[in-house]
């Protein structure tokens, strides 16, 4: 009998610690994606709908970080943060903006606008890359919104869209143009954020690139320990994550070389945090159980921290590039963010969710978020609980093309 | 007859009222403009000069050429964001936009002062087409008074109140006239006797009748 009676009493306290455990998870979670969300949400400004590539004041629009807003209403209106109307006037307003007001050459845009006048910065480049990373987010909230303007507007902003431009002649794409020198002299040809790209440029309705260019770039595998993945040469986690928080490479593999980015995604998190690991008798922040090594601001400005290949790192570690990675490894990245949450969100914790980088060695803590990196954290989170973001962009027509182009199924995979 | 008339302030109260009133006007608009654009330029270079927009852009540009040299994996040589020295370019800044402000300032009054000089000229010159024939009739029209017929109401041929002398003109002439006439009965009526006159008012009578 009092066998029993210890049983059931061991049964309720374990199966009550087990439920409290998954609640504080969720309600975790829920926490980071709505203060993640209060990013774009706040900081978008009504004139032309635009969101700032950072928290800090006077920062310009970085249009990577308005795709990655316009994701983020979507998933808002969702989670029943905001009104479905609320959301759709506002990416209404921001794609008007891009398809009428803004400059573009062939249809691209420059990576960095001014807040108030659209107007280009500093002299600084037509972006590929971030005009792929906008064009995500007014392709997700096109989906959301079937149907509707939103949808038509991202479609024309999509098809005006001179992709065959873009590669300058050769079979990669170029990362930019400016109107005083022209096409910049660095090129999408190694493993890195550039799936987004090369999914647009292939599976585009109009001046699509050739099919040929998707197995132009390097995929260049390393070896780490038992692990063997194709590497981003820096070694930055969001080159693993930014293309792969829209496009759902689960089961999909390249016809290139058989990869899966979503398994190489899982390695390069791995190894990431095994990188830490080794190093933590060396390192303060990492003796502490912290990792996640990724481009970001750290003591002496922005670098792309990374693990291997690249190995640049001095103890600076983002919690977006553990969060960035939790659609791949909930498991190890959730409790990850959990450490770093409790153990310094004094420090590290605003009303815009983590910010974007820390270092104990030097004692620094960053007192900015980063727009990219703070979507980055929302997506992946969304992906990981409801698989929201890609189940949207999946179902446009155009990546569905390119996923049948550049990818095969099989029918064995059991990615999940 | 071309009149000359040399004296320009020929009714010195009448034309400085009206030299005055436009000449306060103008001063006092330059001086509301120059104000406005003064203040409102000076606030916008404070607030874009400042030291935090200054430490602001420096962050941006910096951080704009860390963002591309992680993007191209090339080395960018960026100088560390100093408070310090943000303050002191600041500082620098709105002290040559001061000095350009205040020199262009300078210049705007300047260019208003030799407005005015030129509103006065040229108020003196409009106003004495006004003064001058209004001088002129009241001269005439004191003659008039002291009951001098022969004035003279004619005025130049740019004046103002050309009208108003001629029709003047033309009632002094008509008034002339029949004076002359008056004047030639009277000495027609010298000569005469009183029978003949009470003749000649009996015919006239008479031929009324008829």
């Amino acid at each position: 009998m009092i066998r029993i009676l210890i049983s059931l009493l061991y049964f309720f306290v374990f199966s009550n610690a087990l439920f409290c455990q998954k609640t504080s998870t969720e309600e975790f979670l829920d926490k980071l994606e709505k203060d993640s969300f209060m990013y774009f949400w706040e900081l978008y400004d009504e004139n032309l709908g635009l969101i700032p590539d950072s928290s800090r004041e006077g920062s310009p629009c970085s249009i990577a970080a308005v795709g990655f807003g316009l994701t983020a209403f979507c998933i808002g209106v969702e989670r029943g943060w905001v009104q479905k109307n609320q959301a759709y006037l506002r990416i209404y307003k921001t794609l008007k903006t891009f398809l009428h007001k803004l400059k573009n050459q062939k249809g691209f845009f420059y990576h960095f606008l001014d807040m108030k006048t659209g107007e280009r910065v500093w002299d600084c480049e037509i972006s590929t890359i971030d005009t792929a990373l906008f064009l995500a987010g007014a392709i997700v909230a096109g989906e959301y919104f079937k149907g509707t303007e939103i949808e038509n507007l991202a479609n024309e902003i999509y098809d005006r869209i001179d992709w065959k431009w873009a590669l300058n002649n050769k079979n990669v794409l170029c990362m930019g143009w400016k109107p005083e020198t022209g096409f910049l002299p660095y090129y999408w040809d190694t493993y890195s954020e550039l799936i987004i790209i090369y999914a647009f440029a292939i599976g585009a309705k109009k001046n699509a690139i050739p099919e040929e260019c998707w197995y132009a770039w390097k995929r260049r595998k390393i070896k780490y320990g038992d692990y063997e993945f194709v590497a981003c040469p820096t070694g930055s986690l969001f080159a693993y994550q930014y293309s792969h928080a829209y496009i759902d490479f689960r089961n999909i593999f390249d016809k290139y070389d058989g990869t899966n980015y979503f398994e190489n995604s899982k390695i390069a998190t791995l190894v990431n945090k095994k990188f830490c690991e080794k190093r933590k008798y060396k390192f303060k922040t990492y003796s502490e159980g912290f990792w996640g090594l990724s481009a970001c601001l750290g003591p002496d400005g922005y670098k792309g921290y990374g693990s291997s290949p690249g190995a640049f790192h001095d103890g600076t570690v983002a919690p977006s590039a553990v969060a960035g990675s939790v659609m791949f490894l909930p498991e190890i990245c959730i409790p990850a963010l959990r450490l770093i949450y409790d153990k310094l969100k004094d420090k590290i914790y605003c009303s815009y969710g983590f910010v974007n980088a820390f270092n104990l060695d030097y004692n620094w803590f960053a007192d900015e978020c980063l727009g990219i990196d703070t979507g980055i954290s929302l997506l992946s989170i969304e992906n990981y609980r409801t698989g929201f973001v890609w189940k949207h962009f999946m179902g446009h027509p155009n990546v569905k093309k390119f996923i049948s182009l550049c990818f095969e199924r099989k029918k064995d995979a059991l990615c999940q | 007859m071309k009149s000359l008339r040399k004296k320009y302030l020929v009714d010195k109260k009448f034309q400085i009222r009206y030299i005055f009133y436009p000449t306060t006007a103008l001063v006092f608009v330059t001086i509301m403009i120059c104000g406005i654009v003064y203040l409102t330029t000076w606030f916008s270079v404070i607030k874009e000069f400042s030291d935090v927009k200054l430490h602001q852009d420096l962050t941006t540009i910096v951080r704009m050429r860390e963002y591309e040299g992680v993007r191209t994996r090339t080395v960018v040589e960026t100088i560390p964001i100093l408070k310090e020295e943000a303050k002191m370019l600041s500082k620098h800044q709105i002290e040559v936009i001061n000095r350009i402000l205040i020199s262009t300032s300078r210049r705007i009054f300047v260019v208003v002062g030799i407005l005015i000089i030129l509103v006065i000229i040229s108020g003196v010159f409009i106003t004495h087409r006004i003064a001058g024939p209004l001088f002129r009739i009241n001269k005439e029209l004191d003659k008039l008074i002291e009951g001098n017929l022969d004035v003279n109401f004619t005025l130049r041929k740019k004046d103002e109140l050309k009208p108003l002398s001629s029709r003047l003109q033309t009632l002094i002439d008509k008034i002339k006239s029949n004076r002359q006439r008056l004047k030639e009965s009277v000495d027609e009526l010298k000569n005469t006797t009183l029978d003949e006159i009470q003749k000649k008012i009996l015919e006239k009578i008479e031929k009324s009748l008829e």
